[in-house]
């Protein structure tokens, strides 16, 4: 029985090692990605390009609506659990917030859409772009997927597929990022504490139960980072480079006569639209 | 993502052929959510699966007095409700014999 309470002690050590932020500004400092950017600058410069790094401001109007509906319509306090569910994936550093910040956050997200003056807003909005699926959120926050078997990564070392060393950090080598799961973390129905699940995206188990049921080889990774060299860039539903590769339109028509003894003219018209997509699409 | 198609006659005269909405499950055109994740459950999925082809057949009415129109179909993707991608944009003419 001792071996079993230390082993489960051991087991959820590293979930409760987590820290609590007290401040905005000590949890955005926290993941900050300017450190990053002094050697990997590349990289840094594709990130900043993508929607990871404006995560939380892109979705400002839907993230506002589920914070007025908490009170609104479910009679409940606006929590970190509860706000977890749109940073769980919009801003997953969040979930070492006090529930002060969470609260700061919540507030911030409300002034941002519906804020008296420009100013207002525009203070809001400059203070939640710093929350956004930093550096560290994926190759340090989520970079192990089963935390629960593994423990969370330790802090100040990242994971990545290559796992070089370097004199700034630690490092680990990791296939963990190179996995559809990895990117499935966030793009999937998310299921909070209480099993109320949160539909905003279903792209992983399209991707599982229908491309690769149907025979689909290729990874996340295969088409949204690797070809053409888009890297960090991460492109998806927003790049029309990306939107024509996956889907095809073939239109025919021709005019027939309808109505026997009117013969009006009529236009008939055949139209295919195929998703050459991983994943449905449209999808969060 | 929407299918818009439209014929301008001869006469000028613009047909609306069809306009089909193919939308991310649980929200409107404009990304609002109108459903609780409960409801979306029950709801018919409205996106193109993986892989899969949709086919869609429209007959429409044109005036009487057209000879020929120009029929123009349009796939765009909307991933925000100000920002819309056309994918691709597609004329056909078609001529009525007297």
């Amino acid at each position: 029985m001792k071996t079993f309470i230390l082993i489960l002690i051991l087991l959820l050590l590293p979930l409760a090692a987590r820290g609590e932020y007290k401040t905005l500004g000590e949890l955005v400092r926290a993941y900050d990605d300017k450190p990053c950017q002094a050697c990997h600058r590349k990289i840094h410069d594709e990130w900043r390009q993508s929607a990871h790094s404006r995560s939380m401001v892109e979705s400002l109007g839907i993230t506002r609506d589920f914070i007025v509906a908490i009170g609104r319509d479910w009679h409940k306090p606006v929590t970190r659990e509860q706000l977890m569910r749109c940073m769980e994936c919009h801003a997953p550093q969040m979930e070492e917030a006090s529930e002060e910040v969470t609260q700061e956050v919540a507030g911030l997200v409300v002034t941002a859409v519906e804020g008296a003056d420009e100013k207002a807003r525009a203070g809001a909005l400059a203070s939640l772009g710093k929350l956004s699926v930093t550096c560290i959120v994926c190759h340090n926050t989520r970079a192990v997927i089963e935390q629960n078997a593994g423990g969370a990564a330790e802090k100040g070392v990242f994971h990545g597929p290559a796992g070089n060393p370097s004199p700034a950090h630690g490092t680990r080598k990791s296939a963990a990022l190179a996995s559809p799961l990895f990117c499935g973390q966030c793009h999937r129905t998310y299921t909070p504490p209480d099993r109320e699940i949160v539909f905003c995206s279903s792209l992983y188990e399209s991707y599982q139960d229908g491309y690769r049921a149907g025979g689909g080889t290729q990874r996340c990774q295969d088409c949204h980072i690797q070809a053409k060299g888009r890297g960090h860039r991460m492109p998806g539903s927003h790049d029309p480079e990306l939107v024509q590769e996956g889907l095809v339109l073939e239109a025919s028509a021709r005019g027939i006569r309808v109505q026997p003894k009117k013969w009006l003219p009529a236009a008939v018209l055949e139209v295919s639209v195929s998703n050459r997509a991983g994943h449905r699409t449209p999808d969060g | 993502m929407v299918l818009e198609a439209t014929a301008r006659t001869d006469t000028g005269t613009v047909v609306p052929l069809v306009k089909r909405e193919y939308r991310e499950i649980g929200l409107d055109l404009d990304g609002r959510q109108r459903m609780g994740s409960w409801e979306i459950k029950e709801i018919i999925d409205l996106s193109l699966q993986p892989g899969k082809s949709v086919r869609e057949k429209f007959v429409t009415e044109l005036p009487a007095e057209t000879r020929s129109a120009e029929v123009e179909v349009k796939l765009s993707l909307w991933p925000s409700p100000e920002r819309e991608i056309v994918v691709e944009r597609i004329v056909r003419k078609i001529v009525f014999e007297p």
